[in-house]
């Protein structure tokens, strides 16, 4: 991808991104809703086309020309409500190229590996939401693509689900295939990813391995908690190593001050007041990228709404991951 | 363009529509239960003939030769024994047209006029001097009482004949030309006569009451006239009338209304029922495919392109099975009624070639107009330019199919998309267009075809991934100059 731009009407949806996915990685693709992350998607998919900049997939200069060698599970999708479900598998995999019995045969393990072996009779209308997910999810990789790509596979998912979708993923990825996926849970993208792009505005604002990202961003926060409920924030506050206290969802967090060894800091704050807890708080990916985001010289309000924002969109997958 | 992933979205296309309950029943059992129905309604519509009318006539016979048949002719026994000489003829008829079927039909008629109840009329005599409008006001006053307990007391009409309605005299002077015609010789005329019915009373009844009268002037004024009224009947009647065609085989009965009238009209409502119908269907899963959001899983694998191909030739397919359907079953009866040599093998030919023609045409805006909108309502608003452009050869098959070499069907037959219909009614009249002339439309017809085609495509691809706000005309413009 090189320069890609996409507008609709005033609005720019991606501006200028540049993108390479070496073959057999695992990508991430993360950041709040509206960021771009479908349309820069759906750009790769020739879905949609971008208004300038250049593409290739797969070698080739679109997607259209390698349709058959991609898996692709869009946002928005659906099924045939009055189409049975063996009957919808076999379909799609008729239109990417797949024929005869062993197209049966492979919608019907597949089915069975995804615990729906028994709904093959049934009209997709009769699944609930979380089963047409995972029939969806068989559509995309029926045909073993080379590419497969995800656009919030884990929305409206269970946590048992969640789990079964996840390891499929890893499993492609093992096998060697390519596969982009986007959330903007952070979290599934942590759990997941070699490699993660973040997208903010339209921009690509991360685009490393998650190892070098957190040594990028190693931890310059302690998080602590006095004893008996105690407030020991005035005490740590006061001492040489630590630059300032704040509270986040309602942990009091000191930051360390430029050129501060944590353990130094550690042991110099359990010695300043009884501690019940003191821990060095390793940064998630929603803490860096509201790091990137944000202005280093941003308020806290604004780091807390920013982070109220994230986790508002993410609230429902959030809470059934934990 | 793969042409094998236009063939499964054709195909599947095609298996979720014609291959489903309703419409399997839509197709097939609606049509036969209508063809059974037919014989029935004959039926029905001969008994079910409306309540007999009961009430009083007066006669103001000015001419006072006329009330004394009249009354007799409106006496019950006479206008129900003219009804079953009625119903005998049409039952004679019938039989010739219709065969054992025909028969059928005729004897119930005539079965049912034994039983149904005739008019009770009760004809009375007004004296010469009586007072017309004061009669007059008396059925107006009796409008506003309730029925009378002896319905046959009610004033239902009053006939006034005039003086001169069987005697010749000069006609009453108008008050005001003394003048202009003081020169002229008043020529002597016969007179008629004036009727006042109640509202609301049946046209049966006042048709039998109409023709009493006329036919009471015209026997009274033959008998003052001299001559033999049985003579006259004799003189003015024709007999049955036979008509004959001569083929190339020898004589069959006159054919021409089906040739001139039947067949064509037969030929452009398959088309357009055929039309429609994959049309509709292809409208409709279109829009199926955009709400439940599947469309964007089917653009992953297939273009837009494939995707609107595929369902265009999927739902012609539909529309096709139902013509080769009903087609069969017409030429089938046609063979079996020993017409089936007014069937000419090239009118087939133009058939299925105009269907895919008009097909064409209207799938391409259905296929636009589906992929814009969200769901069936929103549709409904830019659905109605093309209903309008589908009624249209209805307004036209009655001028078209008289003269379809006049220069109405001939411009018409030029201007898509209405074109397939006229030219298939031109075609299938007994005075077809020169073969020239029908190449050249279906040659207007593939550039139409092929330009709405190109426009719904670009409508299509953008229109498929476009949720919101429904779009009207002018956005569908827009996207076909974006696109």
């Amino acid at each position: 991808m090189r320069h890609v731009r996409k507008t609709f009407g005033k609005k720019v949806a991606v501006e200028g991104i540049d993108l390479d996915v070496p073959s057999g990685e695992l990508v991430g693709f993360i950041g709040p809703n509206g960021a771009g992350k479908s349309t820069t998607i759906r750009m790769i998919m020739s879905i949609l086309f971008p208004d300038s900049g250049t593409l290739s997939v797969l070698g080739k200069k679109s997607a259209v020309e390698s349709k058959d060698r991609i898996g692709y599970l869009p946002e928005e999708r659906g099924v045939y409500k009055k189409m049975k479900v063996g009957a919808f598998l076999k379909y799609m995999g008729s239109l990417k190229g797949l024929g005869g019995a062993d197209l049966t045969r492979t919608a019907d393990d597949w089915l069975e590996r995804v615990q729906l072996g028994d709904v093959r009779k049934k009209k997709c209308e009769e699944l609930s939401k979380g089963m047409q997910q995972k029939v969806q999810f068989i559509g995309c990789v029926l045909h073993e693509p080379d590419l497969i790509i995800l656009d919030e596979p884990f929305s409206g998912l269970d946590p048992v689900n969640m789990r079964l979708i996840r390891d499929l993923i890893r499993e492609q990825h093992d096998a060697g295939r390519t596969v982009i996926f986007s959330t903007h849970v952070m979290v599934q993208a942590e759990q997941l990813c070699d490699h993660i792009v973040m997208i903010h505005n339209g921009r690509k604002v991360i685009d490393d391995p998650i190892g070098a990202i957190r040594s990028r961003h190693a931890p310059r926060v302690v998080r602590f908690e006095g004893l008996n409920g105690a407030d020991p924030s005035a005490a740590v506050g006061g001492l040489p190593e630590i630059e300032r206290v704040s509270t986040t969802d309602g942990q009091f967090e000191a930051h360390l001050a430029d050129g501060v060894d944590p353990g130094r800091a550690i042991a110099s704050m359990t010695a300043a007041a009884p501690m019940a807890r003191v821990e060095l708080h390793r940064p998630s990916l929603e803490d860096i990228f509201i790091d990137i985001v944000q202005d280093s010289t941003a308020d806290a309000e604004a780091r807390a709404r920013l982070r109220a924002k994230l986790r508002a969109g993410a609230a429902a997958e959030e809470g059934a991951e934990s | 363009m793969s042409p094998g992933k236009v063939i499964h979205v054709a195909k599947r296309e095609f298996v979720a529509t014609a291959l489903t309950k309703g419409f399997i029943f839509g197709a097939l059992v609606v049509p036969a239960l209508m063809a059974a129905l037919i014989p029935l309604v004959a039926v029905l519509a001969a008994s079910a003939t409306p309540p007999a009318e009961k009430g009083t006539v007066l006669v103001l016979d000015r001419s006072g030769e006329v009330f004394d048949m009249l009354s007799e002719r409106l006496s019950r026994e006479a206008i129900r024994e003219r009804r079953q000489a009625t119903a005998r003829r049409i039952a004679e008829n019938a039989q010739d047209v219709f065969g054992g079927l025909g028969g059928n039909i005729a004897g119930t008629a005539e079965d049912a006029v034994d039983r149904v109840e005739v008019p009770e009329l009760r004809v009375e005599r007004l004296p010469d001097d009586a007072d017309l409008e004061a009669e007059k006001q008396r059925m107006r006053d009796e409008l506003r009482q309730p029925a009378p307990e002896d319905r046959t007391r009610r004033l239902i009409g009053i006939i006034e004949v005039d003086e001169r309605a069987v005697v010749k005299g000069p006609p009453p002077e108008p008050a005001d030309d003394a003048e202009d015609d003081a020169d002229a010789e008043p020529t002597e005329s016969f007179g008629g006569y004036s009727a006042f019915f109640r509202p609301k009373i049946n046209d049966e009844a006042v048709n039998e009451i109409e023709n009493a009268v006329e036919w009471s002037i015209r026997e009274k004024r033959y008998e003052l006239a001299g001559v033999d009224r049985d003579y006259i009947r004799e003189l003015s009647s024709i007999g049955s009338a036979e008509t004959k065609e001569i083929t190339e085989e020898g004589e069959r009965s006159d054919s021409s209304g089906l040739t001139t009238f039947i067949i064509p009209v037969v030929a452009m409502v398959l088309i357009l029922i055929a039309t429609l119908t994959g049309g509709q269907y292809l409208l409709t899963t279109t829009i199926e495919e955009k709400s439940s959001r599947v469309v964007e899983v089917l653009l992953s694998a297939v273009s837009p392109m494939e995707l609107m191909t595929g369902k265009i030739l999927g739902q012609m397919a539909v529309g096709m099975s139902l013509l080769l359907i009903y087609n069969s079953l017409l030429i089938f009866a046609a063979i079996s009624f020993s017409y089936a040599d007014l069937i000419d093998p090239m009118l087939l030919v133009y058939f299925f070639i105009l269907f895919i023609l008009a097909y064409a045409m209207f799938a391409s805006m259905m296929a636009a107009i589906g992929s814009a909108v969200n769901d069936l309502r929103e549709a409904q608003s830019l659905m109605t330019p093309v209903m309008l452009i589908s009624m249209v050869p209805y307004f036209f098959f009655m001028p078209v199919i008289r003269s379809p070499n006049s220069t109405l069907s001939t411009v018409m037959s030029f201007i898509p998309p209405f074109s397939p219909f006229i030219v298939i009614m031109r075609v299938a009249s007994n005075d077809p267009p020169p073969a020239w002339q029908v190449w050249l439309a279906i040659g207007v017809m593939v550039l139409a075809a092929w330009g709405l085609m190109w426009a719904a495509a670009k409508v299509f691809r953008v229109g498929l991934l476009m949720f919101g706000k429904p779009p009207n005309l002018a956005t569908l413009i827009k996207w076909i100059r974006m696109a």
